[in-house]
């Protein structure tokens, strides 16, 4: 009882003084007794704040400057990344202006008035014979046999297998390549067989040895077989071998394409015969 | 000896608020800073045997230090530090009573 009674007044003590306590603080804050103390309390404080402010603003730009190290880290890989990205969508444009170039130059020879064609890019070359691998095949309606040229309308060759995507191109320099040709002579026209050699030669056989051909005549194709359009180029005479003991006299000729130039090529897929 | 104690820790949580208040606020990355004193009163509240007064008062002057520097009416921190205060010792009393009556 007389514990209890102890704890009791024990309590109103502690109420006692912490309303005291408020009462104070309250009284404190309506004299504004409280914007005098702050004053003094900033006065005392003051040159170990400036202190510390200075260290907290050195100590939070360094660390602000390590983690812009680091945001421009992730920035440079960011950028680095979209650079490829931009090279590789120059490349696929040059590609694309390539392709437009040779557009505009078929265009320009009027090829598409004479024949159907269809446009097709190189994308291989067979290293053991004269053919080349072109990307349309029979799905864009390519053929056996379409004659295949430049857009400066230069033959390169006959398709000679079709895939559904791609095709085999045989160069008339392929040694199964057999196309009737003739040379524009002054007054007449002489023909006779353009053949295959292999590794990029053409030999023009079977030419009458009455017939008079020089160097640096002109080779074209002939609507013989109906094989081909007429006039395509196929190439130059750089060489003529006479004999008198053969029965035809033949010439060497240079074909008229350079397969290191070789891009975007035309298959004929119609032509008037 | 409590007088010394108490001195001691007023300076220890007055050099806090001062580390607090001018050094901790320029780092914006902390988006949530600790405040230091409440830290080391609650510390010194559950530290302290349960007869002892001396984290009752630390409250009160700690929050009156952290009052002088803050903007909040002049007592704010001071009392709620002193009923925190009150709040951890009677909580702390009572489970100790319980350990006892257990043992």
């Amino acid at each position: 009882m007389i514990k209890s009674g102890f704890q009791l007044s024990k309590r109103i003590k502690f109420a006692i003084l912490l309303a005291a306590l408020a009462a104070i603080l309250l009284m404190i804050d309506y004299l504004g007794l409280d914007s005098r103390i702050k004053n003094a309390l900033f006065s005392v404080s003051s040159p170990l704040q400036n202190i510390l402010w200075e260290q907290g603003q050195k100590t939070n730009s360094f660390l602000e400057t390590i983690r812009e190290i680091g945001e421009i880290k992730k920035r440079s890989e960011e950028l680095e990344l979209k650079n490829q990205e931009l090279k590789a969508e120059i490349a696929r444009l040059n590609e694309l202006k390539g392709e437009n170039e040779t557009l505009r130059k078929a265009l320009n020879l009027g090829l598409e008035k004479e024949f159907q064609l269809l446009m097709a890019n190189v994308t291989g070359k067979d290293p053991f014979s004269d053919v080349l691998l072109i990307d349309k095949g029979s799905d864009n309606g390519i053929t056996v046999g379409s004659p295949v040229i430049t857009p400066e309308k230069v033959l390169i060759g006959l398709v000679q297998e079709v895939f559904p995507g791609f095709s085999r191109v045989s160069l008339l320099s392929d040694k199964k390549s057999l196309v009737s040709a003739q040379v524009q002579a002054e007054n007449e026209e002489i023909v006779g067989v353009a053949k295959g050699q292999g590794n990029f030669k053409i030999a023009f056989d079977l030419i009458p040895q009455d017939k008079k051909i020089r160097t640096g005549d002109l080779l074209v194709t002939t609507t013989l077989g109906n094989f081909f359009p007429k006039d395509l180029l196929i190439g130059e005479i750089v060489q003529v071998d006479e004999s008198d003991v053969k029965p035809f006299q033949t010439a060497q000729v240079k074909t008229a394409f350079d397969i290191e130039n070789l891009k975007a090529l035309f298959v004929i897929t119609d032509f008037k015969k | 000896m409590a007088l010394k104690k108490i001195i001691v820790f007023s300076l220890i949580i007055y050099f806090l608020i001062l580390f607090q208040t001018s050094f901790l606020v320029h780092f914006v990355l902390l988006r949530y800073l600790p405040n230091l004193a409440v830290i080391f009163v609650l510390f010194l509240s559950i530290r302290e045997k349960p007869d002892e007064k001396t984290a009752l008062i630390m409250s009160f002057v700690g929050g009156l230090l952290l009052d002088a520097f803050s903007a909040k009416p002049f007592g704010f921190y001071a009392l709620i530090f002193l009923i925190t205060s009150l709040i951890i010792k009677f909580l702390l009393r009572k489970y100790i009573r319980l350990e006892i009556s257990k043992a």
